[in-house]
């Protein structure tokens, strides 16, 4: 049978400093558009998007969250039960990826078990003014078991690969449920079911 | 994938007669794949989603819901990318009356007229008394199917595979595929329906298969009705009898009948007879006037007014009637019963309205002689509907698509005045009021609430309220939300004695959708109202100075601010009458605080009423974050107050601080009632004022609410010991 109509959903979050694209590419990976300004996030916005790979198909659940230091103490109300996870940087700023590794470290230590986390080091279209390596980037992905990859929301580069990838990666047995230990997580489900 | 079997038996119990009798083949439990029991469990995680909602923001989404909507879409969609192929079903039916093979079916089954056309794709072999005998019956014997399933498979050697046989007492359907289709074949589901006797002996009924050939659902039913001339209404009955009992499970569990499917075949020996006599039946025959015959027919004439098999369709008769033969011979009935020949044995078809016609090849009786019928085959040319794979899979991703933006789109919106409040400066106990205006700006109804932070159980800081906390807007409205900070001797001790600075973030959640955050702020006017006792002494400058003390700062002995007013009273209003009675002015009272926290002198006021100071005090006294009495002691106060030396050690009791200022106004209300002839007041009244400040019960204990004569009766006793009887400090 066909596995091709299969639905499967995740929970995925963003996370990442103020002001390195989180919205934007949630923007251009579904509605498909950029914004020279985009508002910043103050609170949690929720979008769908479906991605249809060969053989499945994958709902995310998206949740874009603020990226200020102030609502650090909110982000886990949102990164808790999400089985997928982009911790976004501006290429532009070393901060920035120092503050997406602590992101890293807090998933890896509070986040679901065996989420999917994804580094994205936003803004390739001003490679110009780079200060974080891709190398160097590179290289702390590989060391932690992340997807990586460089984007640009302006210019949609690699937008679509990344969720892609992660949608790819996301674990697609119907039968791996999470256990019960874990009183406060939600069910990192997948649901899915079968159409025609 | 066999590890399926229970559940899908346990999910279906409806079909359980469809998986007996089927061991002989898995085809079943292949095709199931699992389906069913993914729907039970989706359902499940959608209850589980739905009870953890409240502790987190995400969203439940019934997959199965929109799953069903995209099989919808596609359905409607599927002339993009689907490819019609023709394909050649052979549909025979044969009354063995209860013999065993014995002459070769190649003349039926290979008739060169039918395989000339093309060999066919499918053949649906239906037989009808395979097995006359009492133990067929009672015992539901199957073991004479085997000889012509055997007989069958040689005919038709080795381009076919048997795809399912299903059978009932004399009745069996045996569907065999070219091997090419075998892969293409899915959800091969059979089912029975008896119509005998009591109607449940099986020695009349109807089996049915029915299977997915490439996109295209088919369904053949092999029947046996009633027999003899006279029961054309029984037969009728027969007919929707088996069509009303036979069902079928679809994949998404729902109960399929024979009508739920593209193509419709029943055959059989359907039993229905000519209505006209037997010689003249006979003579018709021998000259061929098979048209004259076919005008008495009783199933032509039922179809014709819809009396059964109501749709269905036959094609044109031009053969000799099949029924009833002298066995071996060409005679039609020589025996003393003298059967008039009639077209029992019959192929009718129906299609549904979404599938395309079926062109007739050749409906033909063929010449076996073995039984007293003869048998029938009817073969037609069928469209089938094949998928092309990339084709489809860009009409999913299209629906998908359309799906994800439909639902983005009617998620609600709301705009909201300011993700930032700050109330600035806030004075003890004067609540300031702010306002956010939230808009619906999307397309559909926005309810919205505020919750909890994680782990929390309240929605904001005590010091704050909301109102309201939940509300609906239709699209384009506008709610005003009211924010209300106050801060009372309950929650001022945080910025009073901890100094906790104070803010908050509230969470406004859409439901279904995204959340905001709203940061509160002020700056707290520290002040000596709503205080501590031992913050107060520990602190030798006014509270709004914020110097830091240092660590071998001596305590005072009590709070400098309450000698300020106490020291104001003695000085200025011991003789005044009504003094402790009557009420301050409250602008008064603000700027006398404000002096007393800011160390300005009370002259900067200008002038001021007496009252306005003997409130202060009483406020100053009530507000206390603990009583000068504490909390923990109040049951024990109230115990000791029959007893002048049960009070005196109570008090003895106290903490230092608490002592100094308890003996210290002792002092100053003896000393108030030395001017009693001017001031006119009596120990009674200033024990019972002061005893409901210096003595108060825990804000968060039942006892708050003891306001009864007897208790406030027992907290100005207390006091009053004090008052009248002066050796007692």
């Amino acid at each position: 049978m066909n596995n091709n109509n299969k639905i499967f959903q995740f929970k995925l979050v963003l996370l990442g400093e103020a002001a390195v694209g989180k919205s934007s590419l949630v923007l251009r990976f579904v509605r498909g558009h950029f914004l020279d300004y985009q508002e910043s996030t103050i609170g949690a916005a929720f979008l769908a998007q479906t991605v249809c790979l060969n053989d499945t198909t994958v709902k995310f659940e998206i949740w874009d969250t603020a990226g200020q230091e102030r609502y650090h103490t909110l982000a886990p109300m949102y990164y808790r039960g999400a089985q997928a996870a982009i911790v976004v940087y501006d290429i532009r700023s070393e901060d920035s990826f120092e503050r997406a590794i602590k992101w890293v470290k807090e998933l890896q230590r509070q986040g679901s078990p065996n989420i999917v986390i994804a580094l994205a080091g936003n803004k390739l279209d001003l490679a110009a003014k780079r200060r974080v390596e891709t190398a160097e980037a590179q290289q702390y992905a590989e060391e932690n078991g992340l997807l990586f990859m460089e984007t640009s929301a302006k210019t949609s580069q690699n937008v679509n690969e990344l969720f892609v990838e992660i949608a790819k990666k996301l674990p697609k047995t119907p039968t791996t449920r999470p256990g019960s230990a874990q009183t406060q997580s939600p069910p990192p489900l997948p649901t899915s079911t079968t159409i025609l | 994938m066999t590890d399926n079997v229970s559940d899908i038996n346990n999910i279906n119990n409806n079909n359980t007669q469809n998986n007996n009798n089927n061991n002989n083949n898995n085809i079943i439990v292949e095709d199931f794949d699992g389906v069913s029991k993914e729907v039970i469990t989706a359902s499940i995680d959608a209850i589980n989603h739905n009870s953890l909602r409240n502790s987190m923001p995400t969203l439940y989404k019934s997959v199965d819901v929109n799953a069903q909507w995209i099989a919808n879409k596609l359905k409607e969609r599927e002339n993009e990318f689907i490819e019609k192929k023709n394909m050649i079903i052979f549909l025979g039916t044969w009354n063995v009356n209860g013999k065993k093979p014995q002459e070769s079916l190649d003349a039926w089954l290979k008739d060169p007229q039918v395989v000339s056309l093309g060999q066919p794709d499918i053949y649906a072999i239906g037989f009808q008394e395979l097995d006359l005998t009492a133990e067929a019956l009672l015992l539901k014997d199957v073991s004479r199917s085997l000889p012509w399933e055997q007989h069958i498979s040689n005919t038709l050697q080795g381009d076919y595979v048997k795809l399912l046989t299903k059978q009932l007492v004399g009745i069996l359907l045996c569907v065999y595929v070219k091997k090419e289709h075998r892969q293409h074949i899915t959800q091969v589901q059979s089912d029975i329906a008896a119509v005998g006797i009591m109607g449940m002996m099986g020695n009349k009924g109807g089996v049915a298969i029915r299977f997915s050939f490439y996109n295209t659902s088919i369904c053949i039913i092999n029947s046996h009705l009633n027999a003899h001339l006279e029961n054309t209404q029984r037969r009728n009955q027969d007919m929707r009898d088996i069509s009303k009992t036979i069902k079928f499970t679809a994949e998404d569990g729902r109960l399929l009948s024979i009508y739920d499917h593209d193509q419709l075949f029943w055959i059989g020996d359907l039993n229905y007879r000519i209505q006209l006599p037997d010689h003249e039946v006979k003579e018709r025959i021998k000259k061929k006037e098979y048209h004259i015959l076919l005008e008495h027919d009783q199933l032509l004439n039922q179809m014709k007014v819809n009396a059964a098999f109501e749709g269905f369709r036959e094609p044109p008769i031009s053969f000799a009637p099949t029924y009833k033969y002298d066995a071996g011979t060409e005679d039609y009935d020589s025996s003393e019963k003298k059967r008039t020949p009639a077209w029992c044995d019959r192929v009718l078809w129906k299609t549904a309205k979404t599938a395309e016609n079926v062109a007739l090849m050749g409906y033909r009786r063929h010449e076996l002689l073995s039984s007293d019928h003869r048998p029938v085959s009817c073969s037609f040319l069928i469209k089938i509907k094949t998928v092309i794979p990339d084709k489809r899979h860009k009409v999913y991703q299209e629906t998908i698509k359309e799906l994800d933006k439909k639902e983005n789109d009617s998620m609600p919106d709301a705009a909201i005045s300011t993700n930032s409040i700050d109330f600035e400066q806030i004075r003890f106990m004067v609540p300031v009021v702010k306002n956010i205006v939230i808009e619906n700006i999307g397309q559909v109804i926005a309810r919205f609430q505020f919750i909890p932070k994680l782990d929390e159980s309240s929605l904001c800081k005590s010091w704050l309220k909301i109102s309201p906390i939940a509300g609906m807007m239709i699209p384009k409205e506008k709610i005003n939300i009211e924010l209300t900070l106050y801060v009372d001797s309950l929650s001022s001790q945080a910025f009073n004695v901890l100094g906790e600075s104070m803010d908050d973030i509230l969470i406004l959640h859409l439901e279904n959708g995204k959340d905001y955050f709203i940061s509160v702020s002020g700056t707290f006017q520290r002040t000596c109202f709503g205080n501590t006792l031992e913050s107060l002494v520990r602190y030798p400058h006014p509270v709004r100075n914020n110097i830091p003390i240092p660590p071998e700062q001596k305590k005072l002995s009590i709070p400098k601010e309450l000698w300020r007013i106490i020291d104001y009273i003695y000085n200025n209003g011991m003789k005044e009458e009504g003094l402790f009675i009557e009420s301050g002015v409250g602008k008064e009272m603000e700027l006398i605080k404000d002096c007393l926290d800011t160390g300005e002198n009370f002259s900067s006021i200008g002038p001021l009423s007496i009252h306005s100071m003997a409130e202060i005090l009483i406020r100053f006294l009530e507000n206390l974050c603990e009583p000068v009495i504490p909390f923990q002691m109040y049951q024990q106060a109230l115990d000791a107050s029959s007893s002048s030396i049960s009070c005196k050690t109570l008090v003895s009791h106290l903490p230092a601080v608490n002592y100094n200022v308890f003996f210290y106004l002792i002092s100053f209300l003896s000393e108030v009632l030395t001017y009693q002839q001017s001031n006119k007041l009596t120990p009674d009244q200033l024990a019972i004022i002061f005893s409901t400040v210096l003595l108060r019960p825990n804000p968060s204990s039942p006892q708050q609410y003891q306001t009864d004569a007897a208790t406030i009766k027992k907290k100005a006793d207390l006091i009053l010991h004090f008052l009248i009887s002066k050796d007692l400090m």
